[in-house]
């Protein structure tokens, strides 16, 4: 593509504004884009990035699409009283229970600003850790447990049965 | 705790200009957000609640032993311009100083740790290195994490990590990010590729002072965009890969420039050196720019007569809050500009 301002050089900056509803495309070499005075930094704006992005949220089912809680997400937190709407315009959430209260509107957002799946794969708070472990630990008891049902190892499943209840009453 | 605070005195850690890559990389930075989960966000809560919470929060600071100098400031009871200091030095972000409301911050006096109590989050951490350290960066700042972790319950989901006021931080909570002081890609005119090449790996380019301000000087904050769903390594890992490539282009273009035009570049630096030695009146932005084009001359060995230390030091010295501290009282803007210029006249006069 070839840079519509001096219709030379190779056009390597794209630009898209949006002005009263109408799409504007503008492709520019470096050194056009230079000289109208293109601004980068603008483009890194979280903020504006943000503010882009939740105006497109998806919106709230119709009545009846579901019979879950969840499915009307535009009750405010029971917490902190905060709206999806007042979230859409400030940008800030109002507590942390914010993100299980409007997690249906958040996973599309945070999809998008992380360009990633929502699941989070770093550190753990190590009180999460263990219990975490704990849970893994558990899992694999219970499978142990089926396994001997299975093989009539009836002594052997009454242990693990015990150890299950043990474990499970810590967590 | 101690309280004292005299930033005048002590330089950061991170001016010292010791730290790997430092001709190129100013400093390496992480912050950790963070929030407890007995209060809300710093958006929804009460002033009663929020005078509670800075309470609280600087307690288990105290206790967790972070470091054996660590100075605890409510902002409120802090000076404009002390407030202003810490912007200056990196310490605090300009909303926190500007901010309303019981706030404050917890720092150890050469910089390289602090820690924002009811900013955006609840606890901003923040660890601030020399030169490009981002391992030992990373290093420093998970002990002092871990420590707060075992006296607060931090707000946390297994799905989307740590609660974040701003779904942008949520996740690691983790920002990393690298001054870099480009002033060939600059000149040269190449910087807008670098700023392509990033945002194509999904990291963040930013002025001076972070989010939404201005490049100055030819610095530019180099930071990962995304928190959620990389881990802490693989987010160092990105900025591990990319950055050395960025500090090499620019060294590159340093020496064609030598190669291909040493008279033209010299004068350059000697022209700047010679207005900032000569100047009556100075503005920062102007310090500022003569300052980069110094400081590269340093690096490249065309200035043999200051050391880098010492115009690190400027580039902070003469940010308007620390020349009125120097000055020991306030200034108006045309009095900053004569009193400016006539600091580095001497301090520039004092290493010949």
């Amino acid at each position: 593509m070839i840079c519509e301002s001096c219709h030379q050089n190779l056009a390597t900056v794209h630009l898209t504004e949006i002005v009263q509803k109408t799409k504007k495309e503008t492709h520019l070499c470096e050194e056009c884009a230079r000289k109208k005075g293109v601004s980068y930094n603008a483009q890194f704006s979280v903020k504006d990035f943000l503010g882009g992005l939740t105006k497109k949220a998806k919106p709230s089912p119709e009545v009846g699409d579901s019979p879950s809680p969840a499915a009307e997400p535009k009750k405010p937190c029971p917490s902190c009283g905060i709206t999806f709407a007042e979230f859409r315009q400030s940008g800030r959430l109002g507590c942390h229970r914010d993100y299980e209260q409007f997690k249906e509107d958040l996973v599309p957002l945070l999809k998008k600003i992380h360009n990633a799946e929502v699941q989070h794969t770093g550190r753990v708070p190590g009180r999460i850790g263990e219990r975490l472990e704990l849970e893994q630990k558990l899992n694999e008891m219970r499978a142990q447990l089926e396994e001997a049902v299975a093989k009539e190892n009836y002594e052997m499943a009454a242990e693990l049965r015990d150890q299950i209840k043990t474990a499970e009453g810590r967590t | 705790m101690r309280d004292d605070l005299d930033l005048t005195r002590t330089l950061g850690e991170w001016l010292s200009g010791t730290g790997p890559e430092s001709d190129i990389v100013i400093s390496t930075r992480i912050r950790l957000a963070r929030n407890v989960v007995e209060y809300p966000f710093l958006t929804r809560i009460k002033d009663a609640d929020r005078s509670e919470l800075e309470v609280f929060l600087r307690e288990r600071l105290t206790e967790a032993d972070l470091d054996q100098n660590l100075l605890y400031r409510n902002l409120n009871e802090t000076s404009n311009l002390d407030r202003q200091c810490l912007v200056e030095r990196h310490l605090i972000s300009k909303d926190h100083a500007s901010g309303r409301g019981e706030r404050g911050v917890a720092l150890e006096p050469k910089g390289t740790l602090s820690v924002m109590v009811n900013e955006e989050d609840h606890l901003r951490i923040q660890v601030l290195r020399s030169g490009f350290q981002p391992n030992a960066a990373w290093k420093q700042i998970s002990e002092v994490d871990l420590r707060l972790e075992s006296r607060l319950n931090y707000a946390f989901s297994r799905q989307f990590g740590y609660l974040t006021a701003c779904p942008t931080n949520v996740g690691t909570g983790m920002r990393v990010s690298v001054m870099l002081h480009l002033p060939a890609l600059v000149m040269t005119k190449q910087i807008e590729k670098v700023f392509h090449a990033v945002a194509k790996i999904n990291l963040a380019v930013r002025g001076f002072y972070g989010e939404g301000t201005q490049a100055l000087g030819d610095f530019y904050q180099i930071s990962n965009q995304v928190t959620l769903g990389y881990s802490e390594e693989e987010i160092l890992k990105t900025m591990a890969d990319y950055v050395p490539q960025i500090i090499k282009f620019e060294r590159n273009v340093r020496e064609t420039l030598i190669t291909e035009n040493r008279i033209g570049l010299e004068d350059r630096v000697w022209r700047a050196f010679g207005m900032l030695e000569r100047a009556r009146l100075i503005t920062s932005e102007e310090t500022l720019d003569y300052l980069s084009a110094v400081r590269m001359g340093v690096n490249l060995g065309l200035i043999d007569r200051i050391p880098i230390s010492a115009v690190n030091e400027l580039f902070i010295l003469t940010q308007p809050a620390h020349l009125q501290k120097l000055n020991g009282c306030e200034l108006d803007t045309p009095e900053r500009d004569e009193n400016r210029a006539e600091y580095v006249r001497d301090r520039l006069a004092s290493l010949n």
